[in-house]
This record gives structure tokens, sequence and C-alpha cells, in this order.
């Protein structure tokens, strides 16, 4: 796809009707789908009015004036910025975060902020204290998450392109889901400022689209340094939309790590067949990550102690969720806390403060960030022989809203194939490769980091195969 | 089971005000979860405990203030207010 | 019974902006609540801390060496979390680092760590208000080993560490910019924690209070319970907080926002080339240069720009003089309106010139102190007095140059001895004229109005 393609809608009808064709789509389907906290139309209506008028006066930044929905743990100044839990329900964000003051320096529109797990605890959007959201491709099952709402958004045609965060898969598992592109790029090079934090050394912020080139566009949007982010690194303004059109320096290897079997087999097949395919281009090996078998206990030990200090801002004296007067300090914001957490988030909170008291610090917490160490240098030992490492997004289908509500343990078991990624601060994203049972399946491409260009190409390939 | 001194203690800790049936449904699943998690003791991991999972350092930055030109927004979210200062409970 | 004292002293820096954003911190105590505040230092969902202001770090480099202290150079030094829900904390934990420094002296103290840390905000216990105005600006913790003996010893220790921020300019001199916590036990008893010193002047207090306190109890054999007691300024005591507290668990880890510092040789080199002469050196430095006793040159090297003065001033008028007078007379006047001399409106010139006057004696020390006192009062420059002449009693010119010719004239015989060549005719002459303005005219201008006359 060209941009001339990509953005032909665009071109023809140009923006605001571009703009009205979205309002249009979420007045059909959004009260099904559910993917929106908040809907700004009146802003984006007023956005789209200026940027017609300097678009022919003196063009439009690289988005533009496409409209970009955005997660709801992003702040956008002047809307609710709620992360989709009672606690933060009224807060209104004072100030926009980096991305989002990239996306509006770039003249896109933002038009809403999407529905999630509550502060990102979740696989399938269904934690939300606030909302359910639907797969726009089958309404009885989740979309994934945590992103649910974003890439439900893109799916169903509400917006061109969704902003969302992953911190063990929460950009690629609804990606999958719901049959759209999603991408996690290389820790580090997307700003985190502005962003709720569920895990500091795991979070990274990334795009959703219809197709590749449009997560190509808006990644090289977002990324680059920002001085208010310390963990943040280079890579400023490239245009990958573009790079990635041109001709691969050499041909690139792919593994598969045997630890991968034992998926599904309604999700093994379309994936297998898309490698198959992709083995006439790229060249694909068998290699071995013994250690993946442990990412789960891993990540969630290292994110529970991590989210448990992020939650430590919140006790409803300085925003949220209000504390009631007549009790003491401690009473009232352990009231306050407690009455707008949901079960999922105080069951993080509650383990994460476990494991780094005394007590159990060396037991579990530095065990877990040793383990942690291991694990980045297993990815840098098979880096060193392939470039990319594909798999299955997520080992099962998308379920029914409803199911895997009650043990935690079989919710964190999705995130199987997709923690590893985070664990190592690598980039990953999905991209699909078919349909089982009328449900999407996609396929993980997975890099060494800063190698993020490797994984949109190899996307582009499986993304050609479909047409 | 986490018994039910060392939850409370946990969640004094963390301020959450536990009602009587979580505690009861705290105590059992996390003692669950901790179980399945415990499969991290099968890896030999010695070595450094990794804080960061990129190797930067030193990212200092000049001295130089700037008014951010939120605090007005930035007041005005604060639970409880008198004359700019935001009001807490008080400390017995 | 010995007495075994700790303290640690967390001292404000005075950087332009916070430690980990751009807030302004000039005049916070005067700004508006909450005026001087972002997303970050309010911990605003999504907020982040910026990079470490790399001032705060230059100064506490500062403050290491000139504690003598041995920099962790070459490894990374973390900056932490520290874990507790408080009012005054906006994230519910606090940033402070490890040790960049370890193993300092003091005064015969040893300095066990120096640490870079962001202040919390204010909140009053009482009324349940916040100002977040403060919080974030840079702090450096100082924690002494338990050396100190008496609350002599500690203010011992406390006014060297007073001279030594002073010569640096690294700190702010605010009211509250100090923070001082103590750890006082008897030897073999347990340890008493006080919190909530605000000056150098209160940790005297609050140790001579809690002293006392636990040796009355130890005299009635009553032990003494380890605990953290809060220093009540104003009645001068220390109090027990009430509500048992649990032991506080901050679980602290390295926080995964802020890459760790990694400090090099070539800047630690960097900031001691940059290490003023410091209070002590200047001071030995004094007493051998100039001959002063150790009191003398103790009292002028307390602040730098005193030193400094001093020092330029001795290089007109006599070093031993001086230092009497600046350290007795202009330091007692000074301390009295509590002013520093950069602002008391006194020059340079003017001391040199009085103690000049001092030294012939024209002028007693009394009337040295008269005119000081009315420069600072009434804000003018020595010669700007009305009264400096009557004063120091120099005559009006017209009534010395009469003077001299009516000697002149009285005294025929003395100017032929002159004129053959007698100097002693023309002290002769000299004194007449001395006599007869009773000493009040300006010897130098007498002299030269005679040899005027006299070689006409």
């Amino acid at each position: 796809m060209t941009i001339k393609q990509f953005f032909s809608h665009l071109f023809e009808k140009g923006v605001q009707e571009n703009l009205e064709q979205k309002i249009s789509a979420i007045e059909k389907r959004e009260k099904e789908i559910g993917a929106f906290i908040s809907l700004d139309i009146e802003n984006a209506r007023r956005r789209a009015k200026e940027l017609e008028a300097r678009k022919k006066k003196e063009g439009l930044g690289r988005l533009h004036g496409l409209v970009v929905a955005i997660k709801d743990n992003l702040c956008v100044q002047g809307l609710r910025c709620t992360s989709a839990s009672k606690m933060l329900e009224n807060y209104v964000a004072p100030y926009n975060a980096a991305v989002v003051e990239r996306v509006l320096a770039e003249d896109g529109i933002i038009i809403g902020k999407t529905n999630m797990d509550e502060f990102a605890c979740g696989s399938d959007t269904a934690k939300s204290a606030i909302k359910v959201t639907r797969n726009p491709i089958d309404l009885t099952r989740v979309p994934g998450g945590s992103s649910g709402g974003s890439a439900a958004a893109v799916a169903a045609g509400f917006c061109d392109l969704a902003i969302g965060s992953d911190t063990g898969g929460s950009i690629r598992c609804p990606a999958s889901f719901c049959g759209v592109v999603g991408f996690k790029p290389s820790y580090g090079t997307v700003s985190r400022y502005g962003f709720s934090d569920l895990a500091m050394s795991f979070d990274q912020i990334g795009p959703f689209s219809k197709n590749v080139f449009g997560a190509a566009l808006l990644y090289g949007v977002l990324a680059g340094e920002d001085y208010r982010d310390s963990t943040t690194a280079g890579t400023e303004g490239k245009e990958f939309e573009k790079t990635i059109l041109e001709k691969e320096e050499k041909k690139l290897v792919v593994g598969i790590p045997k630890e991968f079997e034992g998926c599904d087999e309604k999700v093994a097949k379309p994936v297998w067949l898309a490698l198959k395919k992709l083995g006439e281009f790229y060249e694909i090996r068998e290699v071995s990550m013994p250690l993946l078998n442990y990412a789960i206990p891993v990540y969630y030990l290292n994110t529970y102690a991590e989210f448990s200090s992020a939650m430590q801002k919140y006790d409803g004296l300085k925003y949220g969720f209000p504390w009631e007067e007549g009790l003491d300090l401690v009473e009232a914001v352990s009231e306050a806390r407690n009455a707008s957490f949901g079960k999922e988030v105080k069951r993080r909170i509650l383990l994460g403060t476990y494991i780094t008291t005394k007590e159990c610090r060396d037991a579990w917490y530095s065990k877990t960030l040793r383990a942690r160490d291991l694990m980045r240098k297993d990815f840098q030992r098979v880096f060193s022989e392939v470039d990319l490492i594909a798999g299955p997004t997520m080992p099962v289908l998308p379920w029914k809203i409803g199911e895997r509500m009650e043990d935690p343990i079989q919710m964190y078991l999705a995130d199987i194939m997709t923690v590893p990624a985070n664990l190592a601060g690598i980039p990953a994203g999905s991209v699909n490769c078919g349909f089982s049972e009328k449900l999407p399946v996609g396929i993980q491409f997975m890099a060494n980091w800063g190698d993020d260009e490797k994984i949109l190409r190899a996307m582009k390939k499986v993304e050609e195969f479909g047409k | 089971m986490i018994d039910k001194k060392t939850l409370l203690r946990i969640a004094e800790i963390a301020r959450l005000k536990l009602g009587e049936q979580e505690q009861e449904e705290f105590q059992r699943e996390l003692a669950q979860m901790l179980e399945f998690f415990s499969k991290i003791n099968e890896i030999e991991a010695k070595g450094e405990e990794l804080y960061y999972v990129r190797e930067k350092a030193n990212v200092l930055r000049k001295d130089s203030a700037k008014k951010s030109g939120r605090d007005e927004k930035i007041r005005a979210l604060f639970t409880k207010q008198e004359d700019g200062c935001m009001i807490a409970p008080k400390s017995l | 019974m010995k007495v075994i004292i700790g303290l640690e002293q967390h001292l404000q820096l005075n950087t332009r902006a916070k430690l980990f954003c751009e807030c302004p911190t000039e005049k916070y105590l005067e700004a508006e609540s909450n005026s001087l505040v972002c997303p970050t230092c309010t911990s605003q969902p999504g907020s982040k801390p910026y990079g470490i202001n790399e001032e705060a770090l230059a100064k506490v480099l500062k403050i290491a060496l000139a504690l003598n202290c041995k920099v962790n150079v070459g490894k990374p030094i973390f900056m932490q979390r520290k874990h507790y829900f408080y009012p005054d904390l906006p994230s519910n934990y606090q940033r402070t680092s490890k040790p960049i420094a370890e193993k300092g002296e003091l005064a015969g103290v040893r300095i066990r760590e120096v640490h870079l840390e962001e202040d919390p905000g204010r909140y009053d216990l009482k009324s349940g208000t916040v100002d977040y105005n403060r919080c974030g600006i840079p702090l450096i913790e100082i924690v002494t080993e338990p050396d100190i003996t008496s609350p002599e010893n500690a203010r011992e220790f406390l006014d060297e560490l007073q001279a030594i921020m002073n010569y640096l300019d690294v700190a702010r001199e605010e009211p509250g910019s100090t923070r001082v916590d103590a750890n006082i036990s008897f030897e073999g008893h347990n340890r008493v924690e006080v919190k909530n010193i605000n000056s150098f002047k209160g940790v005297l207090t609050a140790l001579t209070y809690e002293i006392t306190r636990q040796k009355n109890l130890l005299k009635h054999r009553q032990e003494i319970i380890q605990e953290t007691r809060h220093f009540d300024e104003a009645q001068g005591t220390t109090i027990g907080l009430r509500k048992k507290e649990t032991v506080a668990d901050y679980r602290y880890f390295p926080d995964p926002d802020v890459p760790p510092m990694v400090i090099s040789d070539a800047f630690v080199e960097m900031v001691r080339n940059e290490l003023p002469e410091l209070p002590r050196q200047k001071m030995q430095r004094f007493m051998k240069q100039y001959k002063l006793a150790k009191e003398e040159a103790f009292v002028l090297t307390l602040e730098r720009d005193f030193a400094d003065a001093f020092e330029t001033v001795a290089r007109q008028a006599k070093p031993k003089d001086a230092a009497q007078f600046m350290r007795g007379v202009l330091r007692k006047q000074l301390n009295y309106r509590s002013m520093k001399l950069a602002d008391s409106g006194i020059t340079l010139e003017d001391l040199v010139e009085l103690l000049g006057m001092l030294e012939k004696k024209r002028i007693t020390v009394k009337a040295a102190e008269k005119l000081l006192i009315l420069m600072l009062d009434e804000k003018k420059k020595l010669r700007e007095l009305p009264v400096f002449e009557e004063f120091v009693g120099i005559e009006k010119e017209h009534v010395v140059e009469h003077a001299v010719m009516e000697a002149i004239q009285e005294n025929p015989k003395a100017i032929e001895d002159y004129k053959k060549g007698g100097e002693k005719a023309f002290h002769f002459i000299f004194g007449k004229v001395m006599k007869k303005t009773r000493g009040k005219a300006d010897p130098a201008n007498v002299r030269a109005l005679l040899k005027k006359y006299l070689n006409v």
C-alpha cells in the first residue's frame, strides 16, 4: 500500500467527510460494541473544519487529519482519563500526554478515549469498572485486553488509527482478537509521559491500525526522545511507513521456539500456514528457549511489585474518589482505595506489596528480578542467530464474555506468548493471518531491541498474503 | 492459605480496608496464586537483579526553572481545597 | 553515663528548579499555595520524573568533598522509592538515593554517608492543609555516626557544618530549610529518635531536653522505650507519638523511571577544583598569616564574605587591629541587627579609615563603635555623617591655617633654625600648631600647610 492508497479516502473525500464517516459508524454500532468511555465529537468536528481549511493553504502534518482513538490511560487535556476505574471516574486530565502532543502536532483528530481493563490489569477488557466492550467480529466474545476498546474501535471503523498500551500483551492480544494490526515498540522508543503506569519497566505505548501501513505511520509519529521521560532513547521521526516499502537488505531469519507448541490447534493452523508462506521469502528455523515456560510467573511477580508502587499515588486526596469526612487519615485513605479499586487491581496491589516486604523480598522479589535478567539474556542469545521470533499471538481464540472471570490464573495463562517481549523490552507486533471458526487469528513477531522495522516488514508480508 | 494476620498487615501497608468476605477470598486466592508462581523456584537464578530493561545512566537535566502553567487545573482537581491549599484529613 | 548521639541533617539545596521537574523554587514560602507545581511534583496520573537536576548532584558532591567523604565513583547509584502514605507525599513514596559518598569527617564526628532526595510538601497535622510548593525541592541528607557526646559537642559540629554550607553557597537559608533528626541514647539503653527539629538551634534544645528526660527515667529505674518522638519547638520538649504504629516497611526498590547515576573520577575532580578554601583551612591560614589567636580566626572565618572582607581590610590596616575590631565590635553590631556585612551598607574603605584613626589614637574604641552604630542606623558612609568632623575632632580648615600662621609668627627663632636645616624646629612648630588646635587638626594637613608657608 502506498501513502496515496492509504490516504485515498481522505484525498478523495476530505478531512471532514472522513470524520463524519467515522461518526456515522459510531452512531450505528457503538451502542452494541461499547468501545469508548468518552467521546469528543464536537471538538473533533471543530478541528476537522480547521484542518480542512489549513490543508488547502499549507498542507497538513504526517497524520493528515486521520481520526485517532486513545486508550483511557493516556492523558488528553480536558477529557476524562479514567483508566476504566471508579477511582478516576471523574478525573479530568490537566495536561496532554507526550504521545497526544505528537498526534495533535501532526494533525491527527482525537475522537475519544477507549475502554480498557481497569488500570490495564487484564486480557479481555472485561475487568473495566465502567462498561463492557464487545468484539466487533462476534459480539458475544471479548475483544481482548487490556486495550480492547482501541482495537475494537479500529476494527469497527470508528477511527482510522488508535493508540493503546502494552505491558504483557495488551496491544497484541486485542489486535489478534479483533483482527487488526497492533504493535508494541522497543522499550523506551515512545515516551510514557502522561501515561498511567501499570509496570514502569514493562509498559510501552503503541499503535493499532487496520493495516500495517497505518501502524508504521503512527509509530513513526509517536517515537522519539522526551526529556520528561528519562527512559526514552533516540529514533526520532523515522518515516517507517516509507522505509518498510524499501527493498530488504538481506533475507531475514525467523526462529520459531519449540516451546510455542501446545497451542490450541484452531490457533496454530492459520499461523503455521502463514509461516509456511513466509518461508518463501525468509529463512525459517526452529529455536529453543526453555525459559519461556517460566515467563508467566516471572512476568507477574515483577509487574505486581511495580504495580503496587505505581498505585500508591491513589489516595483520594489530590484527585479521584473522594475521601470521607470524619475519618482519620489512615481510615479515610484506606476506605477510599478499597471502595474504588476492582478485585483484580486489589489482588495485584496486595501481592505486589507482599513480595516486596522485608520478609519476602529475598524469596520472591529478588528471585524474580534475577530471573528476568536470565530471560533477557536468553533473548539476546537467540537474536544472535535469528532476526525475528514468530508464533501465534494468543494460545486460544477469543473467549466468550463472562468466561475466565473467576480464576485469575486462567486469565494469566492467556498471556503466555506475549509477556516474554515485555520481560526483555523488545519490540513485538501482531497481524491477522487468517480465521478459525470465523474468529480472527493473529501471528506475532518479536525482534531484538531497536529492530522494530523488521517486525513491520514481516507483518507487511503476511498482510499481503491475505490479499 | 495466607494467614489472616499477614493479610491484614499487607492490607494496612497498602491502605486497603478489606471487608470480611474479601479477606476470606483473598486469603485463599493469594495463596493459590503464590503457589502457582512458586514455579519460579525451579529456575537457578544466579546473577544480578534486573531493575532496568535498558542500560541507561546519568540522565541529567540542566538547572533551569519554568512555570508549568498547569497549577490552576491541578488545584481544581483536589478533592477538598481552601484558598489554594489542599485539605487532607487531620492527623489525630 | 555516656551519652551517644547521632544526627541526620536534611538541607535544602539552592537550585533554581526542583529535583525531578522544572518548577521554580524561588521564594517558595511566599508564593501562593500550590502555585509552583506541575503534574510531576503533584504526582498526577501519568506523570513521570524528569532527568535528575544536575546542579543538585554537583552540590551534593561539593558538600561530600568538603566533608572529606569518599565518593562512590564508577558504580551505579540508584534513586530508590521509599514507600509510605502521607499527605505531603503526592506519590506516597519519596525518591531518595543510595549513598553518593561515605566515610567522611567533620569536627571529630564521622560522617556515615550523604545522599540526595526530594523534599515532600508541607502538611499541617492540625488543620489538614497541604501545600505542594515545596514538594520536589532537592535535599541533601547527611548522616553522622553516633559519635556526638553532648549538646555542646553537637553545637561544635553544627557550627562547622553551617560554616561549610555558607562557604559553598549550596544550601537554602529560609526557615525550615534545615531539618534534623536526632538519635539519642545512654550507653547500654534503648535509642530514641527525635524528629521535627527545624533549625540548628532547635537541635540543642531538643538534645538537652531529651537527655534530661532519659536521665530522669533511668534515675527512677524506668526503662527507656525505643520510640520516635516529636520535637515541639514552641515548648522545647519532645513528645511521644500516642498512636502505636506498626513498624514501617518502606519496601525500597530502585525507581524504574530514573536511570541510575554513575559518577566519574573526572566529575569528582572537576568539583574538587571548584571548591573554595574551606573554613578550617582559612582559619588556620589566618592564624599563621596574620598571627591571630584561634578564637579570633574562628569568628572571622565563620562566614566567607566576612572572612574575605577581613582580608581586604587587612591589606590596608594592621591585621591584628582589624581582626580585633571586626570580630568584636563589628560582629556584635551586625549580630544584634541580624544583618550580613554585605547588606549593612558599611564599606571596606570606611572600615580601613576607622581602623586608621584608631591606630593613631585619634579616636577611642568607644567612639569608633558609636560611629559604626551611626553608620548602620542612619545608613550613611563615614564621612557623610554630620557628626564625623566633630567626633573625630578634625578642626576646620581655616582655623588650622590661622593656627599655622600664628605659630609661624610667634616663633621666629624656630623658623630660623628650621631654615638652617633643623628638623627638630619643624617638630617644634608642628607641636605648637597642634596645641593651638587642641590636637584636633589633621596632622597630615598641618604638615602640608607648614611646608607650604615655610617654603615661601
